[in-house]
This record gives structure tokens, sequence and C-alpha cells, in this order.
């Protein structure tokens, strides 16, 4: 086991490495200037600010010191936004998004799981009907629409709520709702499959047999069954889950971290760029090494043939 | 089957509720009306006399980057910096004002002002402002270890640009000096009769030496424990991409009869479409930039005003091939694209806020006599509907000296531009229009996402490029970027008696004569049609009627909010 888990460790690393340095290079090889982004500047004076923030040394060097910071878990100053570390700017940002991310799952999870069983228990019946139509709708139907119409409902006809803006939990209800109905529908739709993959079980007819209560055969004998193979998805879930969304952010005008990725990245901020990247990437490699540990304890099969 | 029909049937429904909504939403607004005129005094609606005086004000606002002066690159930035900053003068509509300066008095040849400050100008922390704090701001701005991309602005001060490049090490040979803490002095490189307009765009915001050098100059300006305030408002509070709260500032001088609103609040909000939901629902009681879609949605309450630069057609006679090189290099057919496409129709159709322009002169900018600039000095430029017939004789006349026989055999050029989606509707209306008029088929649009786009204009990887450019206070200033080997021309075209001319008109005190050479370059400008101004750029705010005195300017950037009032 020791040796499984140093051997995940080491892949860990070498991948996150691996990230770092190709988005370095690739980020570096594309045309353009951080600093020309905002107007027209002369030459002369670009040549100043590529000098001042060291950009005009040999790409090696800029390679090796962005290393030395990163080794230090220091994503360096953002070109764009004077004076902000990176490492700022994630720690202000990133819990507005998580925050954003866990109450839509806390929502969409049960919810969704809920719906499942409940169409599959009553399948064929309008619940049914009713439950997998808004789940194709959810899933379909995208996501800045969605948005637009739910401010417009409960913001602009009724004014229960408001338009946008992060100020009190009476402002997270929107975006959170937006957020979680493609969850939802994506996790009805799963659970429903599931449970009736489940349903028809022996062991679901034998439990029958003996009489025990239907309530007592959903929980014990079904659920638990068809859950099991929902686990896997979670890690890249729990990721998605705590980078929220961008289109959402961008909609409700949620101060989260999504507008950075990808403003950065069109107005060239490399240092922001690569601390984010950087970021998102430790992110969901340490979610799949803990992902990986579970399976490895829970079925040592895995370990074995790894 | 059955599931299917019940699914497709409940999507439909969803779908038309949608398309419902939304057409309520779009038309919730009253009938539309003309817009405000330009620079007019926003929500005219008369307020109601019962109506109370709110303190607070929130406006969606377009966010800034930096509260450092030193390294703003964004008007944004400078739409703050005139609510929290003070300034020797300061245009309040298109007039200088006197603000931290009491007067100011220049010598007969206008290469020394000297500005006189007013008593009692305190710091936010207290303290006073000096001409020293104004001194160091210069010193800070000019200095080449700060690496202030807003140095060239100052490049009309004595030594400044050589103290900038190096060339020159002692700051006592800079043109700026604090004779006392109530005088400062700026001697110029030449003469200049314009120079306190040149302070009040640029903004030579004071800053502390002790404050400075106590945060760190890096650090400066990051946020709002790392900047000192000086002007009508102090910022309480800013998130960056988000929101920004600014209370009103009791210690600036002018505060008893300015700046009646007691609280600013700005929010960031990118999507264009909640903004005006927003303004519905009133969350908002004015959005900086509207939306062009929104313009007749929301037509009752724009504010609009245009200048500030232009959008320009560059053509790279260098080209990227020899072919375009020599294509492009010809005058009859950068003339043929002139004068082959309506500016009007097009700026109609896809800005309505624009105003089309076939010349270099805003029609803001005023003549020595009190007139428009445009109107008192008329060029001799493309008309602004275009003229196809002349536009084919400029062609067929290109064609011959080319010696191509048809514009089929024209090579290919590439026109890059960056990557919104209006740049776009822009161009390809322009280039259908060349297709239409004359038949052009080979220029082919590119979009890049903006770094990238102003990286290949740098390295002129490009054949044609549009983008704006933005005036400043003179005509000749967007002149002299584009002399030979100018800010923005190295080495795409080059007249020399453009040069020549625009030079002249700088050093020109006269402003009759100056008025006249600057028409001259004009015209010259005009008639080798190397850039193609296309339209004035302009601004949309949408401001709600209980709202009084908003006003911003083309002539210079900055939340003019001195009278402004709430009544709600």
């Amino acid at each position: 086991m020791k040796k499984y888990i140093l051997k995940r460790l080491v892949i860990s690393v070498i991948t996150i490495w691996l990230i770092a340095t190709c988005s370095f290079f690739l980020l570096h090889a594309l045309p353009g200037n951080p600093f020309a982004t905002q107007k027209l500047m002369s030459q002369e004076m670009l040549d100043k600010m590529m000098a001042y923030y060291g950009l005009d040394r040999p790409p090696l060097e800029q390679y090796l010191t962005f290393m030395k910071n990163l080794l230090h878990g220091d994503f360096g100053y953002s070109l764009k936004y004077v004076g902000q570390s990176v490492n700022g700017i994630i720690a202000q940002t990133f819990p507005v998004s998580a925050q954003l991310g866990l109450q839509s799952y806390a929502l969409s999870f049960p919810v969704g799981i809920f719906f499942g069983i409940t169409a599959a228990r009553k399948r064929g019946k309008p619940i049914d009907y009713t439950l997998v139509a808004f789940s194709v709708l959810g899933v379909s139907v995208p996501v800045f629409i969605l948005a637009s119409l739910l401010q417009y409902v409960f913001a602009i006809k009724l004014g229960v709520l408001p338009v946008a803006q992060w100020k009190s939990f009476a402002y997270t209800i929107l975006p959170t709702v937006t957020l979680a109905i493609g969850t939802i529908a994506g996790k009805t739709r799963t659970m429903r499959t599931l449970m009736l993959e489940v349903i028809s079980e022996d062991y679901v007819k034998t439990a029958k047999a003996k009489g025990l209560s239907s309530a007592r055969i959903v929980w014990s004998h079904q659920i638990r069954n068809a859950i099991i193979p929902m686990i896997p998805s979670l890690g890249m879930e729990i990721v998605s889950i705590l980078m929220g969304s961008f289109v959402v952010e961008q909609i409700f005008a949620v101060p989260g971290i999504g507008a950075y990725f990808v403003n950065s990245v069109q107005s060239l901020d490399y240092t922001m760029t690569l601390g984010l990247t950087v970021f998102f990437g430790v992110f969901v490699v340490s979610a799949n090494f803990i992902i990986d540990l579970i399976y490895g304890l829970v079925d040592p099969r895995i370990r074995v043939t790894k | 089957m059955k599931k299917r029909a019940l699914a497709l049937f409940l999507a439909c429904g969803m779908l038309l509720g949608l398309l419902a909504g939304c057409g309520t939403y779009q038309d919730s607004g009253t009938p539309s009306s003309p817009a405000n005129s330009p620079n007019n005094t926003a929500g005219s609606g008369e307020p109601d006399s019962t109506a109370t005086v709110s303190s607070d004000f929130t406006m969606a606002y377009n966010g800034i980057v930096t509260l450092n002066p030193i390294m703003s690159q964004s008007s944004n930035d400078v739409n703050v910096f005139y609510l929290t900053q003070i300034q020797l003068v300061r245009y309040y509509g298109d007039q200088v004002q006197m603000d931290a300066a009491e007067r100011f008095d220049t010598n007969d040849d206008y290469t020394v002002y000297t500005f006189h400050l007013r008593d009692g100008l305190t710091w936010s922390d207290g303290q006073p402002i000096t001409a020293a704090d104004f001194e160091y701001a210069a010193y800070c701005l000019l200095n080449p270890d700060m690496g202030s991309p807003a140095a060239y602005s100052w490049f009309a001060i004595k030594n400044s640009s050589a103290y900038n490049s190096g060339e020159v090490t002692d700051w006592a040979d800079v043109g700026v000096k604090a004779l006392d803490d109530k005088t400062i002095e700026f001697t110029l490189e030449r003469p200049l009769s314009t120079f306190e307009k040149t302070i009040a765009v640029k903004g030579l915001y004071p800053l502390r030496q002790d404050f400075v050098e106590r945060v760190g100059s890096d650090k400066l300006g990051s946020s709002v424990d790392t900047i000192l305030f000086s002007g009508p408002y102090v910022i309480t509070d800013w998130v960056l991409e988000s929101t920004m709260e600014l209370k009103k500032n009791d210690l600036y001088w002018d505060s008893a009869n300015s700046f009646p609103t007691q609280n600013l609040h700005f929010v960031e909000v990118e999507d264009a479409n909640t903004k005006v939901a927003m303004f519905e629902n009133g969350e908002v009681d004015a959005i900086e930039q509207v939306a062009s879609q929104y313009y007749d949605h929301l037509s009752d309450y724009l504010y609009s005003y245009t200048g500030g630069g232009f959008m320009l057609l560059w053509f790279n006679q260098l080209g990227t091939n020899e072919e375009a090189a020599r294509l492009l290099s010809n005058q009859n057919f950068r003339q043929a694209l002139n004068y082959g496409f309506d500016r009007a129709a097009t700026v109609a159709a896809v800005n309505p806020v624009a105003s089309p322009s076939s010349r270099l002169v805003s029609a803001a900018f005023p003549a020595p006599n009190g007139g428009k600039f445009v109107d008192e000095y008329p060029v001799n430029s493309a008309p602004l509907a275009g003229d196809v017939d002349k536009a084919k004789e400029y062609l067929d006349k290109a064609l011959e000296e080319l010696n191509y026989s048809d514009v089929s055999e024209l090579p290919e050029l590439t026109l890059i531009t960056w990557d919104a989606s209006s740049q776009k509707l822009l161009l390809e209306t322009v280039i259908d229009q060349w297709k239409q008029n004359l038949g052009i088929n080979n220029i082919q649009l590119n979009q890049y996402v903006i770094g990238t786009a102003i990286g290949a204009f740098y390295t002129l990887d490009y054949d044609i490029f549009c983008i704006t450019w933005e005036t400043d206070v003179l005509p000749t200033d967007i002149m002299e970027a584009m002399m030979t080997g100018g800010e923005v021309n190295y080495g795409i075209w080059s007249d020399p008696e453009f040069d020549s001319l625009v030079q002249q008109a700088v050093s020109e005190l006269d402003p009759v004569k100056q008025a006249e050479l600057t028409s001259q370059a004009e015209q010259v400008f005009a008639d080798n049609a190397a850039i193609l101004p296309m339209y004035e750029n302009g601004n949309a705010s949408a401001v709600q009627s209980y709202v009084d005195g908003f006003q911003m300017t083309a002539i210079s950037s900055g939340y003019q909010f001195n009278q402004l009032v709430v009544h709600k």
C-alpha cells in the first residue's frame, strides 16, 4: 500500500510539473504583448515595460525564475492588475466560487437523487414522464438562457430576489439555483437508470419475498447498490464545483475566480494565467489522487493491477 | 415514443414561454424618442419637487485595474481618479477649472508655467498637500525605474524624455520644480500654449513621497490601504473586478459646494443583459456603458456623447508580402477603398452612438474663432456616403498603374482586428460594400484576441488593421503619433510634407496660424489615404430619470459628478 501511494504521488507531482512547463512555453509562444491590450502604445514604451517586468530576458531564464517561485508556492504578480499578487487574487475569489459551487451541490445532489429514485419507482406514470422531461430540458437548455429566465421571473416580474451581485444570502439564491438545475437534471437521469437496473435484481425480489417493507427495500437494497457507480465521478465533480461556473458568475456578477481565467488569457497576463492553470491543475491532480487512494482502499484489485 | 412526444411538447412549451418572456422584457420600455444631444446633462425629466434627495448613487461601472496613477493604462482608472484625487486644474464639461491651483501664470513665450496652490489642501490622512507632492508625482511618472507607461504623456516638459530614457540622470535638470510649499513651476521643452489642458487631461495627481516609500511603489494603489486620497471622495472598499464604495471627502477644499451625493456605489457587471435587467429593476441608478443592442430599448434614459478617439483602418505599405506591399503602396488603390464604402450608413447600422467621419480632427474640437474646427476648416476627402463612381475611377487607375487587367487578379490582403463581435459586424459590412461596389474580393478578415491582435499591429504582421486610437487635447497629438517613426507608425507610410506641417503646427503659438497649419496637414493626410478614419467613437450611458447632473465627456475622462443629485 505504501508503495502504491508513493507511486501515485510521484506521478501526481510529474503531472503538475508537466502542466506548469507546457503552459509556460505555450503561453510565451503566443504572439502579442501583455502591456498593449488596453490601448496602443509606442514601441519604445513597450520595450521599457517588457524590461521592467523582466520579460525581455531569455525564456529559459524566465522559466527557471518561474519554477523557483512556484516551489515556494508563489505565483508572482499579475501583469495587468498592477501590484496585485496572483496568490492574493486566488485567495479573494476562490472562496466565492467555492461557496457558489458548494451551495449548488448541496441543493442538486439530494434533489437529483430523490428525483431519480422517484422517477424509477413510478416508472411509466405521469410523474416519471414529468421528471424525465425536466431532466432532458435541464440538461439541454443553456445556462445563460436559464439564468435570464430566472432573473426575469424572480427579480423583474415577482420582485422577490435581486437580479445580480453578491452581497447577502438572498443574492446567492438565483445563481445557486441556475447552477444546480443542470446538475439536478443530470443526476435525475443517472439515478433513474441505475435504480431501474437494480430494481429487477434477484436480491430485490428476495427481499420482497421475505416480506420487507417497501421503504426498507428501497433504502437498504436498492439505493445503496444503485448509488455506488456514482462515486467515481465525484473527483471531477468536486473540482468543477469548487471552481464554480464562469458563465453563471458572469451573468450574476459574482466576484468569483471564473472571470480571471478567461480575461487573463485574453490580456496575455502570463503570470495570472500560469498561476490559475497550476492552481487548477493541482486541484484536479489532488482530487484524482485522493479518489485513487480511496479506490485502492475500497477495492484491492485496483492497486494489484496497477 | 409517447415519452418523447411529451418531452418535446414540454420543451416547446418552455421555449415558447421563454420567448414570450424575452419579448415582454425587451419591450417593457417606453416608446423610442431621440437620444439626448451630446454633452447634455441626462435625466432631464423634471424632478418631483416632493421627492427627497438620496445620499446614495449606484452605478454599473467599467471596472478599474489599479488606483496607482503611475502604472495606470486605462481611461476607466482615470474616471475614478477624477473623484478620488485632486489635480492642479481639471476639466468640467469642456472647461478647464482651477482645482488644487488657485491660479497659474505663464511667461510670454509659453515655456514656463507656474501654478499657485490654494491654502488648506489636505490629504485624506490629514496632512497638508504641498507643491512637493506634485513634483514627486512627476518624478515617479518620469523615473525610468518606475516603469510608468504614461511617461510619454509628459515629454513636453524640459529634459523629461531624456531623463526617462536615462540620458539625463539628475532630476534637478528636469523642468519640474516645487519653488516652495505652494508654488510649482514647469519649464517646457518648447513653447506650448495649451499645457494646462495637458495637465487637466493627463492628470498629474499628487503623490506623497513618505507614503509611497512606506507602501512600496510596486504595491502602490493595489488596494484602498496603499493609496492616499486627495479628491472629492475617498474609497472605503474596493474589490477587484467587482465593487467599489466611495464616501464624500469633507477634507476636499470645495466639498461644501460640489459633489452633493454622499455615497457612490460602483458595481462591475460584465453581462450586458444583466446590467439592463438591474437598471429596470431599480438596482442601479445608472449604467456607464450600454451595449448597442439596448439603445432602442433604453432610448429614454440614454446619455450619449461622441469623441475621444477614432476607429481607423491602417494600411501597412510594407505589406505581409511583396505583392501586397506593392498594392497597398498605391495611393489610388487606397483611395478606391476610401471612397468605396458608405460611412454614414455603416455607422448607423453598426454603432449608432458613433459619428461617421473621414477626418482626423474631432468634431468637438473648437476653432480659434469659437466655431467648430471641422466646419471652419473643411477638408477635401471621401464624402460620408461614399462615392462609388469616384472609387471606380481610382480603382481603374490603380489597376492600370500596377498592370492588373482585372480586380480578380489582386493579391490576397488580410484585414486584422480584435475579436469583438461589433468589430466583426463593422468590418464585414465594409468588406461587403467593397465587394458590391468595386468587385474587390481579395480582402480576408481575421480576428484575434486583443493581446494577439495588437501584437500583430506592432510586428507589422498585417496588410490592413482596424483599431481605435484615442485623441488627446489637440488634433496635432494624433497627427504627431502618425508622423514618420511616430508612436503608431514604424514604417507603414511616410510623407515629408505631412511631417513638416505637423511639426510647424505643434510649435506655432498663434492659434489662427496653428489651425491653418493643422488643416493643411489634415489635407495632406486625407490625400495620402494611408490611414482611413471611419468614425469617431461614442459612448452611451443609461441614467434613471430621477438622477440629475450625471456628466461624462469625450474631451477628458472622469466621472464628472460635481452636481450629481439623486431624487429618490
